[in-house]
Order: structure tokens, then C-alpha cells, then sequence
């Protein structure tokens, strides 16, 4: 996108510096070189912009201040919550501001009569939990970084979780936002009801990766917390095995809350860390947690245990105690930390494909590996072919890095090919834009250009991110190129 | 030759309707053709046909529901999805099917069923609509409760935008977060965004055993009170309703002067076995009766319950959302407009959505207040009405959505955007 701030000047930026402390004092705008550092990238470290401003807001009406000025001096900004997003979602634009959500993270209102709690969005996603527990209450989409990730990260990413395959993503569990447009209008989209009338522009709103505006508060449905949980793990000498028993278990009717595998390399470097009771030697473990209410637990698990030993489990452990059921998922969750042990440095991948297609998939990754050199640890949510293969290098050896980059985008294309997704929850943002056209036609993307032209005609929030290439917001029909009818008639050339 | 002769070679299938013909009376326009494209390519080229020449068109299923949304304006043709009608995909490994939008839901459901599998959607005009109109209309039935709507369900989908480009959204498997989820966006749009050619729809064991339990209490009852006792069971039931006295007495004639709860569980035989007999513990001695029913009643109940309130004589019907703890106080509101003022109600209410659907019947005078008075009882509930029919008498009289507060001007400009030259279903929302 071309960038109408280049040649912006020193007065331009102190001027517009004041105006940002006007609206939110000295302290809540930061403008020092050191202190940006800490803004100029999300969890994917690799790529780096430090933007000219960062500013936290702690109310509605700031943040709807600091966007009007922004669109009025077409500054382009970027939403921010905790910066753990994987794809660079909040990644700063050149030239831009930040807008860090993170002072806003009060918990509004708990509504326990009609199951909802309404939070800013910089409320940490654990937190809703925490909030309702002890009144038998829950907030299910659970992704592994719910300790510090925010619920307005969480909209934006339309994140997951290992409890998603039964009760779904956040898009699932969202009833209501308060958003800031591009031009500064606050709106409010759904509210505290289950289902609305008109468009669905909730559904939007969800999943747009920060590009459509900023959410300064949230209704979250909260659900009751199961009766009984019930969690398993059964060993397997082949990962495809893993992988049938996982098709076995869905179509014999039965959908466990969560069902995760980790393959030999990811056992191995977990166990040298948590020490969570896998066998070493295991080609894979399928990890499987039944829940819902007790009776159904208890009728289940035999029947999930004969799919498992059809599918020839080796072993098969049931957690006798909370601290057990614990243990088992700690080893889970840690799993791309301890990859740490055993490489420097690691790429998540994050594709999807049908469940159906897991052991051939799988078979390719592994000839992927083979071909790069390059080892590839395979850690995922079966349950809903949600793969995240981990690709292990170092970039001080030579090649590897670009090698790294290479074979993922290699799986991607196999899930792509294998009728799946490049992303099951990580998002587009700016690592991944370059493979949208591998899933969307020029028509696809010029469809979703026409949502983001609804909300932001300017696109100043968060660009750069998602779409493949520079979109600006004609109708689709206009945009495309039309020789110059001075051209036709032989009068003039373009060079 | 004339656009709509011209119109009509695209297509391998048309006809053109004579003067008289009443086929579409109840969806209140008279079109002069229909077009039956038997795939996503005529349809495409029939759409940038109308689109070039600014040719309104209203995109069906099979037309159960063309009444549902504001009257349309000017239209001259219509676009049938019937010949497009089946199932493309099934892998029932992954519980994901695709089908061709004019698949009638009866037959994608027996398709489904045979593999032990289900779409958890009912939806009224069960018989006879298609999967399209039932997304495009998205009135959840009864399952809601346990599956939520059809946009929970819906993966992806291929289209024919208005400008008769063919387009791909979402995905093929169940989870996905690549661009933004237009899939969804189409779910309750009435067909005025893009036309529907193809849904992936995620699906579900189908459950082994089925029970209904029917409690049955006094009006006066205090029903919040027994509805948050229901809910501290551990059970997820798969529908949850309560009937008003007049549907009671409509749909359970044996019930006499009284209100009921529906609560049906579905699960593995000994679970739903142990869950009532747990439920009738914990609510048998609030209730005044607590019976199950059978299983050929239990269907027949239940589809009763699915086509309300399609199978009610009454002027008018409609359809409120609120959140859940307020639908109760509508509830008493109902009640109280039912024996104030001299309009029939009858109503039912899926407590764990915060949905309720009523209708009303009277002099049409009275029914415009009443629902007015509704509507605004309603807003202050932090809920909305929207009218799912209206008998002719009384059309334009209330307003069929009310109001959309401050999402109504981006709403407006989504319409603009998919659809500049407004030909798709022309004043159906906007
Ligand atoms: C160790 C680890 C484990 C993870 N596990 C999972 C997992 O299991 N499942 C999963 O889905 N993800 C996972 N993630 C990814 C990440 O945590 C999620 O994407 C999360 O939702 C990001 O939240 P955040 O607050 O950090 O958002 P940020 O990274 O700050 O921002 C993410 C995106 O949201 C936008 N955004 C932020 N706040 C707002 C707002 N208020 N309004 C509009 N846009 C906004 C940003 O512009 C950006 O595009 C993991 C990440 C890590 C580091």
C-alpha cells in the first residue's frame, strides 16, 4: 500500500504527539526509541517495524478519540492485546501507531442469569474463568497461551483450543462486541442475546485479525462446567495408528472434549522436561478427554478404550487424580517450550485438513522432513486435523533458516492439496498472506476486500496484513485494468 | 429479443409464468420467469445477465418460506436452486458434507442418517425446504438448544456473487480461520447478499436414544425458578421448551388449563435412562404432572413444536431474541397482553436460547398495538422482534425488523458493497 506518511516531518510527529498526550496525558503515550522496542513485534519474533507511537488507552471514548485523529490525519494503526499472536497480526506498520489494549482489562459485568460476562478487551482470557468458577462456571475456548493472551486477541484470531473440537472456537462463544470503526463511530454488534436479526456482523467481526476495527468490550457466553472429566492416553508404536483410532472414535459417535497427538519427537523432548509420564519409546501418544455429565463420561470410556486397543494402543493410562489429569495435560502444553531442549530455534506451523487424511498426511510431512534435512516435530489437536508441525533449525548454520522457511510453506501446500486450511488458529496476519492465494481465488480475496471496504474504506486499521496484495476499495468491477480508450483508438501510449 | 427471452437460453431449465398464476401469491411479487440453472456455472452466468442488464431477481430454494423478511419490490425473476440438488461429499470419518444448496433438507438428512450421522437443524416446512433456504432464513428449531443455529454448523460455501463472479469461502473442514468468515455472514441474510451454490456443513453422531419428558404446572407458577432448578442437573438436554396454555392446549389436548415444559435428552440408552429418572427426582413433586411420552408422539410433538408458529391461523407471527434471564419477564408480558386486551397469543419459549416465538391474532388494530407495545417492551429488555409473517390486511403496518440500532449503517453498506445495482431480493432487508 502506498504510504502517504513518508515524508512526514518532525513537526508533523510532535504535533500529532501532543494532540495523543491531549487525549490521554503524558504517561499513556510512548514516544521514547527504548520503550517502543518492547512493541515492535508480536510472538512471531522474526519480523520487527517499531512503530512511531504507542498509546494505552484505559477507556471506550479514548480510543475512539485516538482513532478519529488518526483518520484524520490518515495515520494507519494497529490494535494490539498481550502480543502473543503466532502470524504478526500486531505487527507494527511503518509510520503507524500502536493502539495497546492492555489497560483496558476490567471484567464489566458477570450475568450469571442469562450466562454471560462482559469484558474489556484487555482482559486476560483465564481471568473470565477465574471469575465464574466458583459459581460452577466456565469460559471454554481455552488456547494454550490463556494465562496471558486477551480476550481481544482472542476475537480477533478467532482463537481455539484444545476443548474446541466439542464446544467450539471463540466465534462459538462471542455474543456481543463494542467496536470502534475506522473513523472513530463506536457500534455495537449483538449484545447479550443468543442469535440476532439482520447480518451477521458479529461473525465478521471475529476472525478479522484486527482489520476492521478496535473491540473495547466483549460478551462472552459463559457455560456450565461439566460433571465429570474423564482423561486419557493410550501409546502407539505408529502415529498413523494414532491417527485411525481418532477417525475411529468420531465415527463410532462419540466426541471427546479434546484429542491431541504428539509424535516421538515431541514425547521425547517433553518428557526430558515436565516428566509427564509418556513412554519414550512410543511413536506417538493420543491424549483424549472425555466430558459431560458423569453418566455419559462412564458409559463412554469403554467404548473410547476398545477403539483405542482396535487400533492397537500398546498402552492405554487413565488419570486416577486431578493432580494425574493434570499432569498429563501439563505435558501437552508445554510442548513447544520444550522443543526449546532440544533446538534453538523452532517455526509452529499452523494447517488444517480433514481428519480423514491424518496418516497420509503425516506420511508426507515425514518425506518433507526427510528431503529439507530439517527435523519436524508433530504436535497437534487431531480431533479436528488442526496440525502444528514444528520445524526445528538453526540459523547459525548455514541455509537453514531459508530451508526452514521453505518446508513450511511445503506443508501448507499438502494441507491446501489434502482439501484442509493454512490456518486453524493462528491467523493470516502478516506471515501468512503469501498463501491465502493458495486457498482463495482473485474473486475470493476481492470478496473479503469488499468486507473490509465495508468497515474501513480507507484502510488504515492494521494494513498490510492478511490480504496477498494491496487492495484498495473500488467496487470489484471497476478495479480491474481497462486499456485507456485513447489507448484503443491508437492516440496515445502508456509508459 | 427481449432481456428476459434472452435471459432464459442461459439456463438449460426455465419457464415462464402465465398471467394468474398464484404460485407466488404468498411471497407477495409476480415474476414473469423462473430459471432452474442446473449448475454453478449457469447460475453465474444468469446472475451477471441480470446484473448487467439491472434485472432484479429473488434467489429460492423451493419457496417454502418467500413471505419470511420485508415484501420485495419489482421482481421479475426467480432464480430456483431445485435442479442443483446434490450431495457432493461425504467423508463420515470427518462428520463433514458438502451439498448443492437445493438439496432438500429431508434427503441430505436420510442420507446422513443411514450412516449413523445427523445435521442438528430443525427447522419449520421440515418436508420440503432446501438447505439454502434454511440458511439463508436461519430459523433454528427446537436442537438449537443443545447445537446451536445453522451458523454454528455451516463451514463454507461456494456462491455466485451479484456480479456473477463464483466464489469460495471458508473451508471444507471443521476449523479454519483464513480470511473472514463470509460463510457466516450469509446465514439469516434472506438472499440478499450473494446466492448460495454450495455448503459444507459440519455434522454430528446421530444419538442412539431419545426420551421426552412433559412437566406440567400451573400459569401462576414461578417458571425462572424451575428453569434455573433444571439447569443445576447435570444433563445437556437437546431441547428445552415451554409452552404457553394455548399451544398447550393445541399441541397436548390431554393437558388441560395449564403450561408445560418440553425437555428432551438424547444420548446413549442407560444415560438418558438415569438422566430422567435424576430429573424427575430433582423437579417430579414442583410440577403438577411429570409423564414421557412415547416414542411416535414424541415425534409428532416435536414436529409440531419445529413448524410454530407456521401452523397457527394467526395474523401475524414473530420471533424475539433476548437475553436469557429477560425472556422470562416476556414471558409475563405475553401473559398479561394475552388477558388485558383483546388479542389471542400463543407462544413458546426455548428458555436456554433467550428465544421465544409467539403469534397473534385479533382485530388488526389491536394487533398493531399489541405488537408495537411488544417491540418496545422488549427493546427496553435489551432484546429485538422481528415479524416472521404477516397477513396481507395488515402488511406495512409494523415494521418487520425494527430497529438495528447503531449496526444499521454498516449493514446498509455491506448491502451496497456485494450488491451495487440492488438486485439481489431488492428491499427484502434493505
Ligand atoms: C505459547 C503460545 C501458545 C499459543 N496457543 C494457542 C492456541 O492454543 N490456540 C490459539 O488459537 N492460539 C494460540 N496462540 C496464539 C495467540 O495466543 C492467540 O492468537 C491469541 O488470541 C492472541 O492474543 P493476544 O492478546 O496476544 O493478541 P495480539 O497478539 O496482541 O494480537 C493478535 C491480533 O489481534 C488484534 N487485536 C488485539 N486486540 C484487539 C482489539 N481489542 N480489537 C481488535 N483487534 C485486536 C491485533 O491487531 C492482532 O491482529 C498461542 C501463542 C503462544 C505464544
Amino acid at each position: 500500500m502506498s504510504n502517504p506518511n513518508k515524508n512526514r516531518n518532525h513537526l508533523w510527529k510532535s504535533s500529532f504527539e501532543s494532540r495523543l498526550v491531549k487525549i490521554l496525558g503524558r504517561e499513556l503515550v510512548i514516544s521514547r526509541e527504548d520503550e517502543l522496542i518492547a512493541y515492535d513485534c508480536d510472538g512471531l519474533t522474526g519480523y520487527r517495524v517499531k512503530p512511531i507511537f504507542v498509546v494505552l488507552p484505559d477507556t471506550t471514548e479514548q480510543v475512539s478519540k485516538i482513532v478519529k485523529l488518526c483518520h484524520e490525519e490518515k495515520v494507519p494503526f494497529v490494535p494490539r492485546g498481550a502480543g502473543t499472536g503466532l502470524s504478526g497480526g500486531a505487527l507494527p506498520t511503518e509510520e503507524g501507531i500502536v493502539i495497546s489494549l492492555a489497560r483496558m482489562n476490567k471484567i464489566l459485568e458477570v450475568d450469571i442469569p442469562s450466562r454471560c460476562v462482559v469484558a474489556e478487551p484487555g482482559v486476560v482470557n483465564a481471568w473470565v474463568t477465574n471469575e465464574v468458577s466458583s459459581r460452577g462456571y466456565y469460559y471454554a475456548p481455552d488456547p494454550s497461551s490463556q494465562v496471558v493472551c486477551t480476550i481481544g486477541g482472542n476475537v480477533a484470531e478467532n482463537s481455539g483450543g484444545v476443548h474446541c473440537l466439542k464446544y467450539g472456537v471463540t466465534v462459538n462463544h462471542v455474543l456481543g462486541v463494542e467496536m470502534i470503526l475506522p473513523d472513530g463511530e463506536i457500534v455495537e454488534l449483538g449484545g447479550k442475546t443468543q442469535e440476532n436479526f439482520g447480518y451477521d456482523l458479529l461473525s465478521l467481526v471475529v476472525g478479522s485479525e484486527g482489520l476492521l476495527g478496535i473491540v473495547t468490550k466483549v460478551t462472552l457466553k459463559i457455560i456450565k462446567k461439566p460433571g465429570a472429566v474423564k482423561t486419557l492416553f493410550a501409546s502407539f508404536e505408529k502415529i498413523e495408528d494414532a491417527g485411525e483410532a481418532v477417525s475411529g472414535i468420531i465415527s463410532g459417535g462419540i466426541i471427546p472434549a479434546g484429542m491431541e497427538i504428539m509424535d516421538n519427537v515431541s514425547i521425547r523432548a517433553v518428557e526430558s522436561t515436565v516428566n509427564a509420564g509418556y513412554p519414550e519409546d512410543a511413536g506417538a501418544i493420543l491424549l483424549v478427554e472425555l466430558d459431560g455429565p458423569p453418566i455419559e463420561v462412564e458409559l463412554e470410556l469403554p467404548l473410547v478404550e476398545d477403539v483405542l486397543k482396535k487400533n492397537n494402543a500398546i498402552e492405554i493410562k487413565i488419570a486416577k487424580t486431578e493432580t494425574e489429569r493434570e499432569l498429563f495435560w501439563k505435558g501437552r502444553k508445554s510442548a513447544f517450550a520444550a522443543m526449546g531442549r532440544i533446538s534453538p530455534e523452532y517455526y509452529v506451523q499452523d494447517g488444517v485438513i480433514p481428519r480423514s487424511k491424518l496418516a497420509e498426511v503425516l506420511g508426507e510431512i515425514g518425506e518433507l522432513s526427510k528431503k529439507f534435512d530439517l527435523i519436524v516435530a508433530n504436535v497437534f489437536h487431531a480431533g479436528d486435523g488442526n496440525l502444528h508441525p514444528l520445524i526445528l533449525y538453526n540459523s547459525k548454520n548455514e541455509g537453514e533458516l531459508e530451508r526452514a522457511e521453505v518446508l513450511a510453506g511445503e506443508i501448507l501446500n499438502v494441507c491446501v492439496d489434502a482439501g484442509g486450511s493454512i490456518t486453524g488458529e493462528h491467523g493470516v496476519g502478516f506471515d501468512k498472506k503469501r498463501f491465502m492465494s493458495k486457498m482463495f481465488s482473485e474473486q475470493d480475496i476481492d470478496t473479503m476486500n469488499l468486507v473490509r471496504c465495508t468497515f474501513d474504506s480507507e484502510g488504515l486499521c492494521n494494513p498490510g496484513k492478511v490480504f496477498p496484495t494491496p487492495r484498495t476499495c473500488v467496487e470489484p468491477g471497476m478495479k480491474k485494468f481497462e486499456v485507456h480508450p485513447i489507448q484503443k483508438e491508437g492516440r496515445g501510449e502508456m509508459y | 429479443m427481449s432481456d428476459l427471452k434472452q435471459l432464459s437460453k442461459i439456463v438449460s431449465e426455465f419457464e415462464f409464468l402465465q398471467p394468474g398464476d398464484e404460485r407466488f401469491n404468498d411471497a407477495g411479487f409476480s415474476p414473469k420467469l423462473l430459471l432452474f440453472p442446473a449448475n454453478v456455472e449457469e447460475l453465474s452466468e444468469s446472475i451477471k445477465f441480470c446484473n448487467k442488464s439491472k434485472i432484479p431477481l429473488v434467489p429460492i430454494g423451493n419457496g417454502t418460506k418467500l413471505f419470511i423478511g420485508n415484501p420485495v419490490s419489482d421482481v421479475k425473476v426467480v432464480v430456483s436452486l431445485r435442479v442443483m440438488n446434490k450431495v457432493l461429499q461425504y467423508e463420515t470419518a470427518d462428520l463433514v458434507s458438502t451439498v448443492q444448496c437445493g438439496i432438500l433438507f429431508k434427503k441430505f438428512q436420510r442420507s446422513l442418517n443411514k450412516k449413523g450421522q445427523m445435521l442438528p437443524i430443525n427447522s419449520p416446512f421440515e418436508d420440503n425446504s432446501t438447505m439454502g433456504g434454511i440458511i439463508s432464513t436461519n430459523l433454528s428449531g427446537p436442537l438449537a438448544t443443545r447445537y446451536g443455529s445453522c451458523r454454528e454448523l455451516l463451514l463454507g460455501i461456494k456462491a455466485v456473487r451479484a456480479d456473477g463472479e463464483i466464489i469460495n469461502c471458508g473451508a471444507k473442514v471443521v476449523k479454519n480461520v483464513a480470511g473472514y468468515d463470509i460463510p457466516k455472514l450469509m446465514v439469516g441474510a434472506l438472499g440478499t447478499l450473494i446466492v448460495l451454490a454450495e455448503a459444507t456443513f459440519r455434522l454430528y453422531p446421530r444419538q442412539e436414544f431419545s426420551k421426552t419428558a412433559i412437566m406440567v404446572l400451573n400459569e401462576n407458577q414461578d417458571i425462572n425458578d424451575l428453569f434455573n432448578k433444571i439447569c443445576d442437573i447435570d444433563v445437556i438436554p437437546s431441547s428445552f421448551e415451554i409452552l404457553d396454555k394455548n399451544l398447550t392446549a393445541r399441541f397436548l389436548p390431554k393437558v388441560k388449563n395449564s403450561i408445560c415444559v418440553l425437555y428432551r435428552i438424547e444420548s446413549l440408552e442407560d444415560a438418558v435412562v438415569k438422566q430422567m429418572k435424576d430429573l424427575h427426582k430433582i423437579v417430579g413433586k414442583k410440577v403438577n404432572e411429570f409423564f414421557e411420552i412415547d416414542e411416535k408422539s414424541e415425534k409428532n410433538l416435536w414436529k409440531k413444536v419445529s413448524s410454530f408458529p407456521f401452523n397457527t391461523k394467526s395474523k401475524l407471527t414473530c420471533r424475539v431474541n433476548l437475553p436469557i434471564a429477560n425472556s422470562f419477564k416476556l414471558l409475563e408480558i405475553l401473559k398479561e397482553i394475552n388477558k388485558s386486551m383483546k388479542v389471542k397469543i400463543e407462544f413458546l419459549l426455548r428458555p436456554q436460547r433467550g428465544t421465544t416465538l409467539f403469534s397473534i391474532d385479533g382485530e388488526p388494530g389491536d394487533i398493531v398495538y399489541g405488537v408495537n407495545l411488544i417491540r418496545s417492551q422488549v427493546k427496553a429488555l435489551k432484546g429485538a422482534v422481528a415479524l416472521t409473517s404477516v397477513a396481507d390486511e395488515l402488511k406495512g403496518q409494523v415494521d418487520v425488523f425494527g430497529d438495528f440500532g447503531s449496526s444499521k449503517l454498516i449493514m446498509k453498506n455491506l448491502k451496497n458493497h456485494f450488491d451495487p445495482n440492488n438486485i439481489l431480493s431488492p428491499g427484502r432487508i434493505f
